[in-house]
Parts: C-alpha cells; sequence; structure tokens
C-alpha cells in the first residue's frame, strides 16, 4: 500500500446563515483558498470527491452541480454521500491503490437553507421509526438515558464537555458558537429531548471543508508537509436503535480498531496526543472516549474530569481543541473538519493552539445514535 | 497495483412494481445471490459498498443506513456511493478500489432502486437545480430530448435507426430471465408508432422504471485464483464529469464519454476497441444513446451509431453485440442499472451469461451513464489477468 | 436573493413479508409478535428483514405478550411535521418480555425506566405501528 497524507485544508467560516452565498459559491471559495494556500492550480488535481446530501440540497444528485464548482470539469469525479470524512477516505484508497497522485475532497452543507431537522427525520424507515417522529436527536436522548443509567454519569458530566469544546473554539476563527460558558448555563437551556438540552446539541451551520490528499511523491513534488494517513478504518451497526446496545459504540470500537491496528497502535492513551471527535450531541463523546480506548468502558466522565482532554487543565490528550462538532456542525463536513483539525496538529499548522502533535485521531460519525463510524490515525512520521 | 476480479454477481427479477419486498428486501435478494454465486458467505467479506440513486425515490436518507442488516455491513466497513444514474457503476468501481489499495480483500457492492415507491419522474424532477430550471422540469425525457434531437441533426442519424437499436436490445431481453420488459413481436413499425414522450423520443425508444438490485463480489488475485476457475478481471476503470454550464457544451459530444474511454483503453492495452472488445454493455436509457455512446467509445466514426447499428455489428451475431443482457431499455431500476452493466460485461467472460451468453467473449467493456446527462463510466473486464 | 420553494413527494412503501406480517398482526390481532433468527435464536421486536449477524430472513414468529419493562424515557419537546403527538410526548424503549431487542415507542407520561408496562391498542386501526396507542403502566 502506497503512503498517503494530508497536505492541506481549508474551511470556511461556519456561519449559522450564510445569506449571500449559495452551495457553489461556498464549495469554490473554499476550494480556490485550498489551491492558493497550497500553491497548486486545478490542473494539478487529478480527481474530485464530494460529500453532501441531496435532501439538505433540496436538489436530487447535487453533484451534477457541485462538481463544477470544485474543479472536476472533465476529471474523475465520484460522491460519497455521507460525511467527507468517509470521501477522503476513498481518496485514501485510490492514492494508496497506486491509480492516483492527487485528489481533492470536499463536503459542504447549507442547512440553512433547508432543515436538517427534516433531513434527519428521514433517516428515519417508513415502518418503525417515522410514525414515531424519530430523529437523530430523540435516537440520541434515548441513548443518553441508557448510557446515564448504567454508568452513572450525569447531564452535568455532558454539559461540562459541551463547555469545555466551547472555550476551545474561542481559538478557532472558523468556529460558530464559542466562548465561556457554564456548567450551569448548558443546564438551564431549554431541554428539547430529556436529558438533552440546546447546548448538549450541535447547532445548525453553513459551512463546507476542502482537502487536499496525496502521494508521497506528489507530497514532495509541491513541497507541501504531510500529515500521514497512517491508519484508517470504519464499521456500521444495525440500524435499528433498539436492536443495538445503545451503552457503548460498538461500531466506533471495530473501527478504531481497525485504524489502530493499520498504524500499529498498542496503546492508544499513551501513543495518541490529540483527538478530535465527531460529538453531535455532548454525551457522545464521552462514549466516544470509551470507544476509542482512552479509558474503559463506563469512565468517560472520569476521563473527561481528569483535565486530560482540555487544553486549560492537564491537556494530556486535548480532544476537540477546535471546539468540535458543537461548535460548528456544517453535517456532511463536521467530519472532515476534525480529519482537517487534526491534519493541522500534526504539521504544526492549526491556526488555534501552538500545540504539536506526533499521533492524532480524527473520528466522523453518522445514523441515529452513532451508527457509522470512521477512525483516523494520523501522523506526521511513516508509520 | 493489486489485481483485483469479480467471481459473483446477483440480480433480482426486476418488476415495475415489487409488491413482495421492501427496499432493503431487494438489496438482500441481490446481495445473498451474489455471495451464492461466488461460492461464499457474509463472513467472508470484508467490507460493502453501498450504491442507491436519489433519495427521495424511496423517502429514506442514509438508505445504507436503514440497508446495513440487508447489505450485509452488519458491524463491518460501508460507504454509499451516490452519483445518479451512474451509481451503480461508480459502486463497483468504489469495490475495485477497496480492494486494489490493499485495505479490504474480499468486497461486496451492492445497488439498487424501488422506483414505484414514488412517482419516479417526480423524484428525477428534484434533479432540475431549483433556481434556474425547476419551472420547466419535467422528468428525464425531455431533457435526453434535446440531446437526441442535436444528435440526430447534427449527424443525421434517423429515428428509425434509433427504432433499430430498441427493437435489437428487447429482441435480446427475451433471452434474459432477469430483463423486465419483454416484447416478443417488437418491430421497426411499432417503435415508430408508439406515442410520442417528448420529440423525438417515442414510448418504445425508453427505458421502462424498475423495482431491483444488483450486486457484485470482487476480490483479489490469490482468493480470485483459489475460490473462482474463471473470474472477470478488471483491467480498468474511469468515471469522468464534465459540467452542466459550460460554453459551447454539445449534448451531441459526451466529452466525459471520450475522455474515459481513452483512459480505460490506454490503462487496459487496446488499441482498437472495435476488434479488442468482443461485447459491450451499454446504459442506453433512450435508443438514440446507443448510437452515440458507440461513436463516444471509438466503435465507428463520429456520426457512424446509426449505420452501425445497421450493419447488424451489434446484434448478438454481430462483430461487437451491444447490450445482449437487453439493455437498460429492457430494465432500469437507476441504482442497479450501471452495475447491471458491469455484472452483464463479467458474467460475458466468466461464461456466465446463459441464454444470451456471446460466445467466445474474451474482453467487455460497461458504461455507466447520468447525472445530468454529464456522468459516464467505465469498466473493461476480461478473463486474462493480463 | 431567496427563492421559496418546496418538495412534496407520496410515497407507497411495500412492508415486504416480514414487516407484513407485524404490522398486519398490530391490525387483525391487535397483539405484538417478534420474529425468530433460526441462525442465532435471538427474538428480534420489530423484525428486520434480515439478522444482520446471521445473513438469514427472519420469518419464524413468536407470539409475544405485549407486556414488557422499560429501559429509558426521554421526553420530546421539539417536533417534527410529522411527530405523533403534541409535544411533550414521551417515548420510550421498550423490552418486550420474551425479546432479545427493545422496541421505540410512546409511553404515558407516569412511566419511567425499569416500570413495567404493556401496549394499549387503538380499537381503528390501520396496520401501522401507531395501530399501539402507546405503552402504559401496568399494576397500579
Amino acid at each position: 500500500m502506497r503512503k498517503v497524507a494530508i497536505v492541506g485544508s481549508a474551511q470556511t467560516a461556519h456561519e449559522r446563515r450564510k445569506a449571500e452565498q449559495n452551495v457553489e459559491d461556498m464549495i469554490f471559495e473554499t476550494v480556490t483558498a485550498l489551491l492558493e494556500q497550497c500553491r497548486l492550480t486545478i490542473n494539478d488535481v487529478e480527481m474530485v470527491i464530494g460529500a453532501g446530501d441531496d435532501v439538505l440540497d433540496g436538489r436530487s444528485i447535487s453533484n451534477v452541480f457541485t462538481a463544477e464548482y470544485a474543479g472536476a470539469f472533465l476529471k474523475e469525479e465520484s460522491k460519497v454521500e455521507d460525511d467527507g470524512a468517509f470521501a477522503a477516505c476513498y481518496a485514501f484508497m485510490r492514492i494508496a491503490a497506486g491509480a492516483f497522485d492527487t485528489i481533492l475532497v470536499y463536503g459542504y452543507s447549507k442547512s440553512s437553507d433547508s432543515s436538517p431537522q427534516h433531513y434527519s427525520g428521514m433517516m428515519a424507515d417508513p415502518f418503525y421509526l417515522r410514525p414515531l417522529g424519530v430523529e437523530a436527536l430523540t435516537a440520541a436522548a434515548l441513548q443518553a438515558q441508557c448510557y446515564f443509567q448504567k454508568y452513572g454519569a450525569s447531564e452535568a458530566d455532558a454539559a461540562a464537555v459541551a463547555v469545555k469544546n466551547r472555550r476551545h473554539a474561542l481559538r478557532n476563527p472558523f468556529a460558530q458558537v464559542k466562548g465561556e460558558y457554564t456548567v450551569d448555563e448548558v443546564m438551564r437551556s431549554p431541554v428539547i429531548a430529556s436529558p438533552i438540552k440546546r447546548l448538549d446539541a450541535a447547532p445548525v451551520t453553513d459551512g463546507c471543508c476542502a482537502m487536499l490528499l496525496m502521494s508521497e511523491e506528489a507530497a514532495q513534488k509541491h513541497g507541501l508537509k504531510p500529515a500521514w494517513i497512517r491508519g484508517v478504518g470504519f464499521c456500521t451497526d444495525s440500524y435499528y436503535p433498539g436492536h443495538r446496545d445503545l451503552t457503548e459504540i460498538r461500531a466506533a470500537h471495530i473501527a478504531a480498531e481497525r485504524a489502530y491496528k493499520m498504524a500499529g497502535i498498542l496503546e492508544p492513551w499513551r501513543e495518541i496526543d490529540l483527538a478530535e471527535i465527531h460529538e453531535p450531541f455532548a454525551f457522545q463523546e464521552l462514549m466516544m472516549y470509551e470507544a476509542l480506548g482512552f479509558c474503559d468502558k463506563g469512565k468517560g466522565r472520569e476521563f473527561l474530569h481528569s483535565g486530560d482532554t482540555d487544553i486549560n487543565v492537564s491537556g494530556l490528550l486535548p480532544v476537540n481543541l477546535s471546539g468540535g462538532a458543537l461548535s460548528a456542525n456544517p453535517i456532511f463536513a463536521t467530519g472532515l473538519i476534525r480529519l482537517a483539525e487534526a491534519a493541522n496538529f500534526v504539521t504544526g499548522q492549526s491556526a488555534n493552539y501552538p500545540f504539536e502533535a506526533k499521533t492524532a485521531v480524527a473520528h466522523a460519525t453518522s445514523g441515529f445514535a452513532l451508527q457509522s463510524n470512521i477512525v483516523y490515525v494520523i501522523g506526521c512520521g511513516a508509520s | 497495483m493489486r489485481r483485483v476480479a469479480i467471481i459473483g454477481t446477483g440480480q433480482t427479477k426486476c418488476k415495475e412494481r415489487r409488491d413482495d419486498l421492501t427496499f432493503p428486501g431487494l438489496i438482500y435478494e441481490a446481495a445473498s445471490r451474489a455471495l451464492d454465486d461466488a461460492g461464499i458467505t457474509i463472513k467472508d467479506i470484508d467490507a460493502v459498498v453501498f450504491g442507491s440513486a436519489p433519495e427521495l425515490f424511496e423517502g429514506v436518507n442514509h438508505p445504507e443506513h436503514w440497508c446495513a442488516e440487508a447489505a450485509g455491513a452488519w458491524q463491518k466497513p460501508v460507504m454509499r456511493i451516490h452519483t445518479g444514474g451512474t451509481v451503480g457503476a461508480s459502486t463497483g468501481i468504489g469495490a475495485f478500489y477497496y480492494i486494489a489499495s490493499g485495505m479490504f480483500d474480499t468486497v461486496l457492492a451492492v445497488t439498487g432502486d424501488k422506483l414505484s415507491e414514488s412517482p419516479v419522474q417526480l423524484g428525477l424532477s428534484t434533479v432540475y437545480d431549483p433556481i434556474l430550471g425547476r419551472q420547466f422540469a419535467c422528468g428525464a425525457p425531455s431533457a435526453v430530448a434535446l440531446q437526441a434531437r442535436q444528435y440526430m441533426d447534427e449527424f443525421g442519424v434517423t429515428e428509425e435507426q434509433a427504432a433499430l437499436v430498441a427493437v435489437k436490445n428487447r429482441k435480446n431481453a427475451l433471452l434474459n430471465p432477469y430483463a423486465q420488459l419483454k416484447i416478443p413481436h417488437i418491430s421497426v413499425e411499432m417503435v415508430m408508432n408508439s406515442p410520442v414522450l417528448s420529440s423525438p423520443i417515442k414510448l418504445l425508444d425508453a427505458c421502462p422504471a424498475s423495482d431491483g438490485a444488483c450486486a457484485m463480489v470482487l476480490t483479489g488475485e490469490a482468493r480470485a485464483d483459489k475460490l473462482c476457475p474463471r473470474p472477470a478481471w478488471i483491467q480498468a476503470v474511469a468515471s469522468v464529469n464534465e459540467g452542466v454550464y459550460y460554453p459551447g457544451r454539445d449534448f451531441a459530444t459526451p466529452l466525459a464519454l471520450m475522455e474515459a474511454a481513452k483512459k480505460v483503453y490506454r490503462v487496459a492495452g487496446i488499441t482498437d476497441p472495435r476488434r479488442e472488445l468482443d461485447v459491450a454493455e451499454l446504459y442506453e436509457a433512450f435508443s438514440f444513446q446507443e448510437m452515440l455512446w458507440t461513436e463516444a467509445l471509438f466503435f465507428c466514426e463520429r456520426g457512424g451509431g446509426g449505420k452501425l447499428v445497421e450493419s447488424g455489428a451489434t446484434e448478438m451475431t454481430g462483430d461487437l453485440p451491444v447490450n445482449p443482457s437487453g439493455g437498460v431499455l429492457s430494465t432500469n431500476t437507476i441504482g442497479a442499472t450501471a452495475m447491471m452493466r458491469q455484472a452483464e460485461a463479467a458474467m460475458q467472460v466468466m461464461g456466465r451469461a446463459g441464454e444470451h451468453q456471446i460466445d467466445g467473449a474474451r474482453r467487455a467493456i460497461a458504461h455507466g451513464w447520468g447525472g445530468g446527462i454529464q456522468f459516464h463510466t467505465l469498466m473493461v473486464v476480461s478473463n486474462e489477468k493480463g | 436573493m431567496i427563492l421559496q420553494g418546496d418538495i412534496t413527494i407520496p410515497y407507497k412503501w411495500t412492508t415486504g413479508a416480514t414487516t407484513g406480517r407485524f404490522l398486519g398482526e398490530l391490525k387483525e390481532n391487535a397483539r405484538l409478535v417478534g420474529a425468530r433468527c433460526q441462525g442465532c435464536g435471538k427474538v428480534y421486536v420489530p423484525p428486520p428483514d434480515v439478522c444482520g449477524e446471521c445473513y438469514k430472513p427472519l420469518a419464524d414468529w413468536v407470539p409475544l405478550s405485549g407486556e414488557g419493562t422499560v429501559i429509558a424515557v426521554t421526553i420530546v419537546e421539539r417536533p417534527l411535521p410529522w411527530s405523533p403527538a403534541v409535544v411533550p410526548y414521551h417515548l420510550g424503549l421498550i423490552h418486550l418480555d420474551g425479546a432479545d431487542t427493545n422496541l421505540l415507542h410512546m409511553v404515558a407520561a407516569e412511566v419511567k425506566a425499569d416500570d413495567r408496562v404493556v401496549a394499549v391498542f387503538n380499537v381503528a386501526r390501520t396496520g401501522t405501528l401507531l395501530d399501539i396507542a402507546g405503552f402504559a403502566a401496568i399494576g397500579q
């Protein structure tokens, strides 16, 4: 397998509503910024892979229109209708195979043009979930109840995640929701589906992220600093939330095991310096600590309170220095942003914190109650 | 790059409405048949690629999540590819790269759509951009009629020649147990006299809408050698996009297909496609498209597509049979359609095409088409590793 | 500028045999049934078409009492246009006696985790999950 690197990424400022731009404008702006930053032209790009959603766009086969704005005219092109982090994995495989040297990946959504709640509610099957009005929020709320009851984690623990991530986001120029919130403020925000409150949830966001992946030869040729993809794994689980044990994220655990095996990681809590976790709801970050092997099952809250994941406390394994999904959530780009941020910390190019990670983990998810997950190990050294 | 082969294929029985199965049920039917054909079980599958066309057809977002169990993806890696009409082929190509990369050894690629769950032309009208076109959107035929008109005007290709394609493929379909539309006594007159959908396209120039699914099992060289006496080796793949609004766009000159063809011929070492290919499975959702595609694939000169079909060269007895399966004119699920082209091409070189087998087929090409008339995919398969 | 619009598409979703049987039992007999996987023996409620682990269709039926234990409850405050009830409504995860999986459905307002509940059926039934009005507490 050939080595594959992330050599650059760009993001829009993430905002509640971009009134002046349509999706094509956002994509073009982001891709152009990325090419300029890498001192490349679109002719250096061999292939484009998009990630977006027809329903959020209100337009079926939306890449008919978006692909050209990402520079795919008369190029190889494909689309992964899932988070951009999955599209990046497809790009990884095409480069690792030796068929391509340079692939551009973009993920975007403009939720303010549509309704992310409709998008989410339409993930429900027509027979068992849709009649109940189940959406990502309600599935997650049941998951939170199950997890809290089994392991004694509390709403305050989840709120502490929200506080940490939004404080981290203060230094992220792209973040949408940031500030010095308190646990009390989060706890007092309106309940949307108990125990989840408004400030426990990722916001509605318009935004885009683009990323360039290259082979070792191409990265050298263009003089770009590589963040190597040392390992990647992805996995899904049962669709219906009641068919799974909601107190653990089995699919994320399997995905992490695969990524760690590929990267030769034996002791994740020792070997990993930083993580970017896709947490649509605050409590899910606690569950992800466990799935990623940062702590034992049920110990997510203790790991949080150790301060290791908070740069303002011990910061031994900072999680979501970018602010995470809780600070900006352009669906279909949210996970790709995690990967982009992790890569920036590995190459020492983060605009946010002067934190350098030798080895970083990035995670993305989709589906009800974290059904499908992808985990990357990114490193500055070769595997 | 690691060698990759198709070692099993599975198709559902396609009907205008499969009232016996859910959408996941259809996916399961195709996937389990592909596993049986490959002689393996789900335990042998390392990863899954899922493909379906616009989710508005079935009304469920992230159908790969809904179909996780049915697609054999339970606690396995799965990713959904969605590129519209080409999605079936894009999914097969995805599986190729899953394996070529060395990430996975044995992969199940499964695609489908259940078009009868909603009015399909309503769903297809949502492909039109809401700001620049939705106002006059009326499904696929009207968009493609413009392509037909431009092609016919530019090259003098006739409606009668298009009708010959419609007749040829419908006759081939009589030999394919999985084909949906079977019209035993179809003739050029019948096609010419069928009602106009959007001139110059008439009802019998157009594909039906189907409920159906298709799946393939792909694997790397070592397992293919062990598991399959005569696999379909994938020699080259391509998926090329052009634009929708670029100046000077000519529907009658499918640049993306020509670009894709040049690439796969180069990779597969093909210099004279007409001689070196034994079978072609092309995505002719409308009869005249087959003529246009044969030109863009360099089977004949520009404008020669009409004469090619008249010559009989593309019939099952000709020197380069096109769509022995009956093609898209006989079955169109959209989601699985472009994979059916790949599966049929594979079946031909594996010698498993049954009554519509082309004798001595060694190398075949499979084509996919979609998007806003601008996505094209190609795959070349062979019974030789080469 | 903004162009307003919406997309409305009518659907007729085929239930297939497995879901059809499950919903048919609700409608015809006002009872809950589970489907047992002939591979692993797990009883699924509600039944998917296929057991993911064994990759076999589910067709072996097990009648259930309709009673079970509540695993978790969320009070839904944010409605969807197609929500089944006026918010706030209580959505529960219910472990039915005899099942190996949990069912999502509405529960009565007083119901909490670990409570025993029973399905309450509507008199007029049409063959949907909402033929069950919800789950009520047993034993008071």
